[in-house]
């Protein structure tokens, strides 16, 4: 049962236009008038309806990455989800390779603020947007990023939707469960998630016996979670599903009416201890042998690697792209944090392609802007509450992206996917309602108020000083540039409260800001 | 219409044109001949089932002894079933639908599938979408129909699909259609005292001025910021003309049918909106299957047909006509579970005044199945075929990449 949910959509292939598309008119005066008065001077180079992409454009763009502080900044939004201005000058300090070591020693650094600024958060009260604004509190705040976007990979990869299975606090359980293990190998992860409460009830491995297993486990497990489609045949899905019969999960009736699941319980008369014969193997297999015979398939650590490579790199690489890491995975016992950690520290994470090639999640974009503003501690608040959504996802669900809920088995689908004219609405407008500090628009009566962004008052200049460096790398074109001192009027203009909430609303807006 | 580049180039002169027109959907001076045609004035509505839904317990072969057999659990009794002829009934939950049946508007399209099918959803869908079972295949059929429209650039409303997901059904590189998930806020909103627009104006010019700079997205970030504004503008208009002339249950798919509804009856005679698009989720019945089956069949049934009654109403009854599809049926003999696994063919409806109503195709036999799935006896490709080429006007070879016959499936 693991499409619950309204909108399931498949796994979009789309990929970026090659040429622009000539969108659409705009009906209303208002609107007519407001781009008839936009001088055209600034647009130069771009009314000539020429095909973009030529590549000296793009790798001017990536000279950039030439400048150590960029490439910090580079690494944190693909290793975190952006900064404060404290941990970007904390980070800058420590230089690059300072930078990684912080990131991949997480284990080392004290989190507990985080945590127990979360844990002010009953997971198992009101609606699902308690264990989202756990989660989101977690990610807004934690010294720890890399772990955090390690544990929203291994649940965007291994996938369970709170709508299924209906238990918040066996949810946070299996969010616990990547967190802690963020680094682990990858066989103990499988094997870990395979006798995970929530992921028993999600996949209906859970109830599934010998006398008519259930394929939805062994089928998910094969073809997303650990090996691709081609990888296996339908025969070895059949003989899998033998091998994860026998277990159930008993529940105990929560609040509302939701169930609380109780630990795993095996009943041997309900498992087939039958000798099985799975990618060539043949025995009397059982759930761990199973993933054991799945990782030791070169195909494995072939999916897995570029999974991770698509997250933190860029999409769409090549066998030769990845082949260095394969490499690093075998050689260190398929363990996921060394080869994490190799794709930090290489040349082609640095390499123009890489720059600005990932289009940010809703959670990176959303939170990314809420860190900018200073507004983190109430993350839970300001990314749950807007648009008062019965589901709890709040902004995130316009954005498409509620934590704890993906669309189905196949997580998000992520590229170009985030962006189209609903989401890209939602984005805006989060922006639009965060930098002002106004409240919630769809909740008139009383509703709650969120906190006042900490925006960095001065001239133009100086704002552009301030937050140029912080969230566009300093590196946008000159006419952007020039837009948005003619939008404060003038550089050396001492900005009203209204335009310094505009200046900081078009660079969170920006299309370079969308992307990581 | 205007495009957001023309409004830059021309400025105001160019925009004049585009003021005062009766219609927010009324065509530019350039319109082409072609438009006179009656494709342009039909909308195709795809109702997606996703999850894979099963054919079996929603046209049932009640006669076949073997259907009880395999589904111990899971057959339907026959005094609640629908029945419609010696060969079918229908899910108790599919009364309106049954009317429509009785009164000829509903094509029943059996065993409907594809050579060697996956049993992966995601493949399945990529292959009902993409129209490719290798696939292979880019975009989206109806991503393809888009752009073999002569005169899409000035319609950013020639399709919609409803919700915050794009369906790669509809996805074209060069032909952009909105998804929308709400109307309440599918607008950019604009500071409370900033009357001439000043940030969203250069908001538009930071992409604009990004656009060339060859980044990978630059161009996809321009371009679905434009098409936003335009149809936001338009569906607002749309809205603001419409009244529903029927009750529609209280259901996602029934607000999601509304909306294309309203869309279709804002274009007057010459409805811009060619194809809509919405998905009901949560077919994927492994376990516990009966009641999840009842729930959806229900708010399908309740769903569309309020939406046909507000199409009729509104004298579109001859325009729109719906399909609905899932990615596979479900395995023939039920699990453990109370359940059903993926399995392979089921049925397609199509729906409204241009049907021949009636079943078509073949009903699967049960007795003779391919470890334990049913065997297909109609391509889906051919229903494509015969709802491109007779519904919508459309070079139907082209946008498939090969020829399907078209079935007798359509009084057009």
């Amino acid at each position: 049962m693991e499409t619950q949910s309204q909108d399931q959509a498949p796994i979009t292939r789309r990929s970026v236009p090659r040429r622009a598309v000539i969108g659409g008119a705009a009906g209303a005066a208002a609107l007519a008038a407001l781009y008839a008065i936009g001088g055209r001077g600034m647009l130069s180079g771009s009314d000539d309806g020429a095909p973009a992409g030529s590549g000296s454009a793009a790798s001017d763009e990536a000279k950039a990455l030439e400048r150590e502080e960029v490439r910090i900044s580079h690494v944190l939004r693909r290793a975190g989800f952006g900064v404060t201005r404290q941990e970007y000058d904390h980070y800058q300090s420590l230089g690059l390779d300072g930078t990684i070591d912080e990131l991949v020693n997480y284990a080392q650094v004290n989190d507990d603020e985080a945590v127990a600024l979360a844990n002010r958060i009953d997971v198992t009260a009101g609606n699902i947007g308690a264990p989202v604004g756990w989660w989101l509190t977690r990610i807004a705040n934690t010294k720890r990023p890399l772990q955090e976007k390690m544990t929203l990979f291994w649940h965007g990869l291994l996938t369970s939707q709170i709508s299924v299975v209906r238990d918040p606090a066996a949810m946070v359980a299996q969010n616990e469960f990547y967190r802690a293990n963020a680094f682990a190998d990858f066989d103990e992860i499988l094997k870990g998630v395979t006798r995970d409460p929530a992921m028993m009830v999600y996949l209906d491995v859970a109830g599934s016996v010998r006398t008519a297993p259930n394929e939805n486990y062994a089928r998910e497990l094969m073809e997303l979670f650990s090996l691709g489609v081609g990888n296996y045949s339908e025969e070895d899905v059949r003989e899998a599903a033998r091998a994860f019969t026998g277990w159930r999960i008993p529940r105990q009736r929560g609040e509302n009416n939701r169930p609380i699941l109780q630990e795993p319980v095996f009943t041997p008369r309900t498992f087939d201890n039958g000798v099985k014969t799975f990618l060539g193997k043949t025995g009397a297999f059982g759930p761990d042998e199973i993933v054991d015979i799945i990782v030791e398939q070169p195909a494995s650590g072939e999916y897995i690697t570029r999974r991770l490579f698509s997250f933190f790199v860029y999409p769409d690489a090549t066998a030769e792209d990845i082949a260095p890491f394969v490499e690093v995975y075998n050689d260190s016992g398929r363990n996921i944090g060394a080869v994490v950690e190799a794709m930090l520290r290489s040349d082609v994470f640095y390499s123009a392609r890489a720059y600005r090639a990932i289009v940010k999640s809703p959670i990176d974009y959303a939170v990314g802007a809420v860190k900018a503003l200073g507004l983190q501690a109430s993350a839970s608040q300001t990314l749950t509450a807007f648009g008062g959504r019965r589901d709890g996802g709040g902004v995130l669900t316009t954005m498409g992206q509620v934590p704890l809920e993906p669309p189905n088995v196949a997580g998000w689908p992520g590229g170009a996917s985030w962006l189209n004219s609903s989401t890209l609405f939602a984005r805006l407008n989060f922006i639009d309602t965060v930098t002002a500090g106004g409240a919630q628009p769809n909740r008139p009566r009383g509703g709650q108020t969120q906190s006042q962004p900490a925006l960095e008052a001065g001239t133009t200049a100086q704002a552009l000083a301030n937050y140029l460096p912080l969230l566009l790398d300093d590196n946008i074109p000159d006419g952007a540039r020039d837009v948005m001192v003619e939008y404060a009027g003038g550089s050396e203009t001492t900005l009203t409260a209204e335009r310094l909430r505009g200046l900081v609303y078009l660079i969170l807006g920006a299309p370079q800001f969308h992307l990581a | 219409m205007l495009t957001r580049r023309d409004f830059l180039k021309g400025g105001l002169a160019a925009v004049s044109v585009g003021i005062g027109v009766p219609s927010v959907f009324a065509r530019a001076a350039t319109a082409s001949a072609a438009e006179n045609s009656a494709g342009t004035r039909r909308t195709l509505v795809v109702v997606q089932l996703a999850g894979g839904m099963d054919g079996l317990n929603t046209v049932i072969p009640y006669k076949d002894g073997k259907y009880r057999d395999l589904r111990p659990a899971l057959a339907i009794p026959e005094s609640e079933m629908l029945v419609i002829d010696e060969h079918a009934a229908f899910h108790p939950s599919l009364a309106n639908l049954k009317k429509r049946f009785d009164a000829g508007k509903l094509a029943v399209v059996e065993g409907v599938g594809y050579p060697d099918p996956t049993f992966s959803h995601f493949k399945a869908m990529d292959i009902w979408q993409s129209a490719d079972p290798r696939g292979a295949a880019r975009d989206g059929w109806l991503g393809k129909y888009f752009e073999s429209l002569t005169d899409f650039g000035g319609h950013p409303l020639a399709g919609l699909s409803v919700g915050n997901r794009m369906p790669s059904a509809l996805e074209s590189d060069r032909a952009t259609v909105p998804s929308v998930a709400s109307l309440d806020t599918f607008a950019l909103q604009e500071p409370a005292n900033d009357s001439n627009g000043d940030r969203s104006r250069s908001l538009l010019r930071l992409y604009d001025v990004y656009k060339p700079m060859g980044s990978a997205f630059a161009a996809l970030l321009d371009t679905t910021l434009d098409n936003a504004i335009s149809s936001s503008t338009a569906l607002k208009a749309a809205d603001a003309a419409y009244k529903p002339a029927a009750s529609y249950p209280e259901s996602s798919l029934a607000s999601g049918l509304q909306l294309i509804a309203e869309l279709i009856d804002s274009g007057g005679e010459q409805t811009p909106l060619r194809v809509g698009h919405v998905t009901l989720g949560g077919f994927d019945t492994h376990t516990q299957q009966a009641d999840t089956l009842t729930g959806l069949l229900s708010q399908t049934d309740g769903a569309l047909d309020a939406f046909m009654a507000d199409i009729e109403a509104h004298g579109h009854g001859d325009d729109v006509l719906v399909m609905t599809w899932s990615e596979f049926g479900r395995r023939v003999p039920e699990n453990g579970q109370d359940g059903t696994d993926h399995g392979s063919a089921g049925p397609m409806f199509l729906l409204g005044n241009a049907v021949k109503g009636g079943f078509h195709g073949e009903a699967p036999s049960l007795a003779a199945l391919d470890n334990g799935n049913l065997r297909f006896s109609v391509d889906f490709r051919s229903v494509y075929a015969t709802i491109l080429n007779r519904w919508l006007e459309a070079p139907a070879d082209d946008i498939l990449g090969g020829h399907f016959d078209s079935l007798d499936l359509l009084a057009v």
